[in-house]
């Protein structure tokens, strides 16, 4: 669309909202709060209207370069796949942006709220638009980091930042994963390339199914998206982040985030798709989170919880039809994501209503209460009734699209019990969190409700599951057909109608929707009647949970690193010194000795008249700097050492080195004096054992420096680059030392580094010394 | 207090190797010496007077703090280095101020230098005093 604002300005436009919304919101809260909601509108609104194109199949790009020589670069691609994420980010982006100050009863913390919740928007609406490889990585582990922020949002409580760790630690390692992956798909797609980028978009003709590379990439990435989208074993951050506010919840646990994992398993099918490997980690992983998190969301306690694990359900069905992969299948996955966007999301808000109106989520609490909130009540009741799978509401055709898609796909017939029995646990979690809460009890019906502005947003997308389930063309033609062919890789013929009559797997599927709801009514009474003897079930199911294991691996994690830090920091001077020449000696020598040690001769080995009193000189002093027992004869022996290998270097036409070799003796041996005066008067000696070994170090140090030394000079051709350089920085007369023109000229980033270092050593000394004289 | 003979000669002592000390710094240019070892025989100079009077007296010998001689050394070595970006040229570009002719060139390259001296003689004379002075 001509004029139309650019993808990368839709970003923009979230993201500058995120950073005036704090500030703006102290002095205008509800016009800020108006404002972001806005924003997040019109970035729906501009959505919309490239509709029409994406419906012709065509797709809207921008690259910008930005790491060329690495072929990475900052695309961004809107098609059919693209603008269902999209729209579902910004639409409900907008709800949830109205909701939340007013959930906080506008009190100050609504800034901090709407800019982490707008600048979650805006890394979300970035990976969903990202047409590049890395580029979709840095948004991917963009939602990590603000969601982090958003699930810590009650920030003083322990709980909170425990949870948002979990969260953090679960789906960043999971992104780290996700890189490699990534890298290694780039690697296949370009076999030539020096690119660690790919373009999304262009992978589908490649040959990347028979590279040597795909189990791998397959893998790597499927456990970068299952952590993401909380398939078993990751899922349970995912209920564990629920001590976010309820806003939160809807916009990032139901319809958002936890879905990216999704997003990325639809967009790389193309490519990736289709293959055994491909079917069976996806269909067992899927079909496992899917029958877990049913089975788990109804025996909660509390409504958000039940709704966490019912989105953990749904998320493993995502998975387990994109593992399917049959066109019906890929079609039932679109339609089942809107579909629970649009019910999940309004469920948690009706649960935030729940919380800011009663104060508690427990389904069952109060007993025999007033019949309160008739509004939500009925919002929440819709919502349910999609959820359920009841007609004429989306989720029945999304329920039927995957039970339909279930019993033509892979293992058919293990895969669809397990549907028909999550199924029913969706039901039986529908009636916990949509219904339970407002029914119980004999009180007559009370008017007493949230604020309008908590009622809205829930009553819109709960309004949509229903309007949308009546009118299903509204989605079939526009959004549905152009996402599949963007999965597919090609068109597919396929209808979202809400009636498809019983022939072909339909009926089929029918009838087993009917038995799901059987079984979630049955589980339902059950959840009911049994309530009290569930407490102790949900314990014990707590802990066949991963997160145990995750504090676990947390706590060991910390402990090996304490103790390797005891290991290492032993404070034993001696010890770290023999450390560290050991290492240097090791690292040094190994690859000389390995590759080098052909070419080292000692043919050009030879000392003249003077040099040899004077190395016998250095020998001697050196030997008995390390064997006299009084500290300062051993200074005296290793002075006499440096001057006589002064006198060589005079010898061999150093006066540089000479000159600096003389001044720096000179203070050594008298800092050394300064520091014995404040030693202990005898030296203590140590075991035999540790002299042997540190003799063995020195000895070995010794060694290679000789080792070194005969390498130099054995190989020829030195590189004589100092003459240049010295050409470089002598324009006319003057700058004719060489050595000092490379100091301070030629390599002078260097010398102004090791002053700076030399710098901070004085100023350490001095403060160490200060720090003993003062007793501090 | 040190030894009398080190006494009677430390201020003459003190006085020949800050000359020389200078004297090696400026001969940098065009033949052996340079900042790093003009600093340290500085440093020596400080020593003997430390040596042979005392912490105190070396101290009013060298008139300035030690950590004032590494921050002025510190500041004057960036400041020769970022000379370049502010007069257009890359970062530690070497800028050609007046030749003095038969004696040096005068430049950025020379206050770098100048840098280095003081940092590493202020470096040098910091730990030495801060090991002497009384626990």
């Amino acid at each position: 669309v001509n004029g139309a604002p650019s993808l990368g300005a839709l970003i923009g436009a979230v993201l500058a909202m995120a950073a005036i919304a704090p500030l703006a919101y102290r002095r205008w809260p509800r016009g800020t709060c108006g404002a972001a909601a806005v924003v997040s509108a019109a970035c729906f609104a501009v959505l919309l209207s490239h509709l029409g194109a994406i419906a012709r199949g065509e797709a809207i790009v921008e690259v910008v370069p930005w790491v060329p020589s690495l072929e990475v670069s900052a695309a961004l691609r809107l098609d059919g796949l693209s603008a269902v994420f999209a729209l579902l980010i910004t639409g409900i982006g907008a709800i949830i942006l109205a909701y939340a100050p007013p959930y906080l009863d506008w009190d100050a913390r609504g800034g901090r709220l709407l800019g982490l919740l707008l600048a979650f928007e805006a890394s979300m609406l970035g990976l969903v638009l990202a047409d590049d490889t890395i580029t979709l990585f840095v948004f991917w582990e963009l939602t990590s980091f603000t969601s982090f922020f958003l699930v810590a949002f009650d920030s003083s409580s322990e709980l909170a930042r425990t949870r948002a760790r979990q969260a953090l630690v679960i789906t960043a390692g999971g992104g780290l994963v996700l890189l490699v992956g990534l890298l290694l798909l780039a690697g296949a797609a370009q076999p030539d390339g020096v690119g660690i980028a790919a373009r999304l978009s262009e992978l589908a003709g490649q040959p990347l199914r028979e590279h040597p590379h795909y189990a791998a990439i397959v893998i790597l990435i499927a456990i970068g998206a299952f952590t993401k989208s909380a398939q078993v074993p990751f899922h349970f951050w995912l209920p564990g982040a629920m001590v976010a506010p309820s806003p939160v919840s809807a916009y990032l646990h139901s319809a958002t985030m936890v879905k990216a994992g999704v997003y990325l398993l639809a967009r790389l099918y193309p490519g990736l798709g289709g293959t055994a490997l491909w079917i069976g980690l996806l269909v067992t992983v899927g079909a496992t989170t899917f029958v877990v998190g049913a089975v788990l969301a109804t025996v909660q306690r509390d409504v958000k919880l039940t709704l966490a694990y019912a989105t953990v359900a749904v998320l493993g069905a995502l998975t387990l039809l994109l593992g399917i992969g049959t066109p019906y299948a890929l079609g039932g996955a679109l339609v089942l994501l809107l579909a629970h966007a649009c019910y999940k999301a309004a469920l948690f808000l009706t649960a935030g209503n729940l919380d800011h109106h009663r104060g508690t989520r427990d389904p069952f609490a109060p007993p025999g209460a007033s019949r309160d909130m008739p509004v939500t009540a009925a919002t929440a009741a819709v919502a349910a009734a999609s959820m359920a799978g009841i007609p004429p509401l989306l989720g029945f055709i999304a329920k039927d699209a995957v039970l339909a898609a279930t019993v033509e796909g892979a293992a058919a017939v293990v895969v669809t019990i397990a549907a028909v029995v999550a199924g029913g646990g969706l039901v039986a979690a529908a009636w916990l969190a949509g219904l339970a809460p407002y029914l119980r009890g004999r009180a007559p019906w009370a008017r007493a409700d949230v604020p309008v502005a908590l009622l809205v947003g829930p009553a819109v997308l709960a309004g949509m599951s229903l309007v949308l389930g009546l009118v299903p063309g509204l989605i079939g033609g526009p959004l549905i057909a152009p996402a599949l062919a963007a999965v597919a890789g090609r068109p597919e013929p396929y209808h979202v109608v809400l009636w498809p009559g019983l022939g072909g797997a339909h009926g089929l599927a029918f009838g087993l929707g009917l038995v799901s709801i059987a079984l979630g009514a049955a589980a339902a009474r059950l959840v009911w009647w049994r309530r009290e003897p569930l407490a102790s079930l949900r314990g014990r199911l707590g802990r066949l949970s991963g997160a145990r294991a995750h504090e676990a691996a947390l706590a060991g994690v910390a402990h090996a690193a304490s103790r390797l830090a005891r290991a290492v920091q032993h404070g034993n001077l001696p010890r770290y010194l023999a450390t560290v020449i050991a290492a240097a000696v090791l690292v040094t020598a190994l690859p000389l000795v390995l590759e080098r040690g052909s070419i080292i001769s000692l043919a050009e080995l030879r000392a003249d008249t003077y040099e040899t009193p004077l190395l016998l000189l250095a020998a001697i002093s050196a030997i008995a700097a390390a064997v006299f027992r009084d500290r300062l004869s051993s200074v005296a022996a290793l002075a006499a050492t440096g001057l006589a290998v002064t006198f060589l270097f005079a010898l061999f036409s150093g006066p540089d080195l000479a000159i600096t070799q003389l001044t720096v003796e000179t203070m050594m041996v008298i800092l050394l004096v300064l520091v014995f005066r404040r030693l202990p008067p005898s030296a203590t000696r140590e075991r035999h054992r540790g002299r042997l070994v540190r003799a063995a170090v020195a000895a070995s140090a010794g060694a290679l420096v000789t080792l070194l030394l005969v390498f130099a000079v054995s190989t020829s051709g030195f590189p004589t680059d100092a003459s240049d350089a010295q050409a470089r920085l002598a324009p006319g007369e003057g700058f004719t030392n060489v050595v000092n023109a490379i100091l301070v000229g030629f390599r002078a980033l260097d010398t102004l580094g090791e002053i700076t270092v030399l710098a901070i050593a004085g100023l350490g000394v001095a403060a160490l010394a200060g720090a003993c004289r003062g007793g501090r | 207090m040190g030894p009398m003979l080190l006494r009677t000669t430390a201020s003459l002592l003190v006085g020949m190797l800050a000359v020389l000390s200078i004297f090696e710094l400026l001969r940098g240019h065009a033949a052996p010496g340079g900042g790093f070892a003009a600093g340290l025989i500085l440093a020596a100079a400080v020593a003997v007077q430390l040596l042979a009077h005392g912490v105190g007296h070396a101290r009013r010998t060298l008139r300035v703090a030690p950590l004032t001689l590494i921050g002025l050394g510190l500041l004057t070595a960036a400041g020769a280095a970022v000379s370049g970006p502010v007069l257009g040229e890359p970062l530690l570009a070497p800028l050609d101020g007046p030749y003095l002719p038969g004696l040096m060139q005068l430049g950025s390259v020379m206050l770098f230098d100048v840098g280095v001296y003081l940092t590493v003689a202020g470096t040098a004379v910091t730990i030495m005093f801060s090991l002497v002075e009384d626990r």
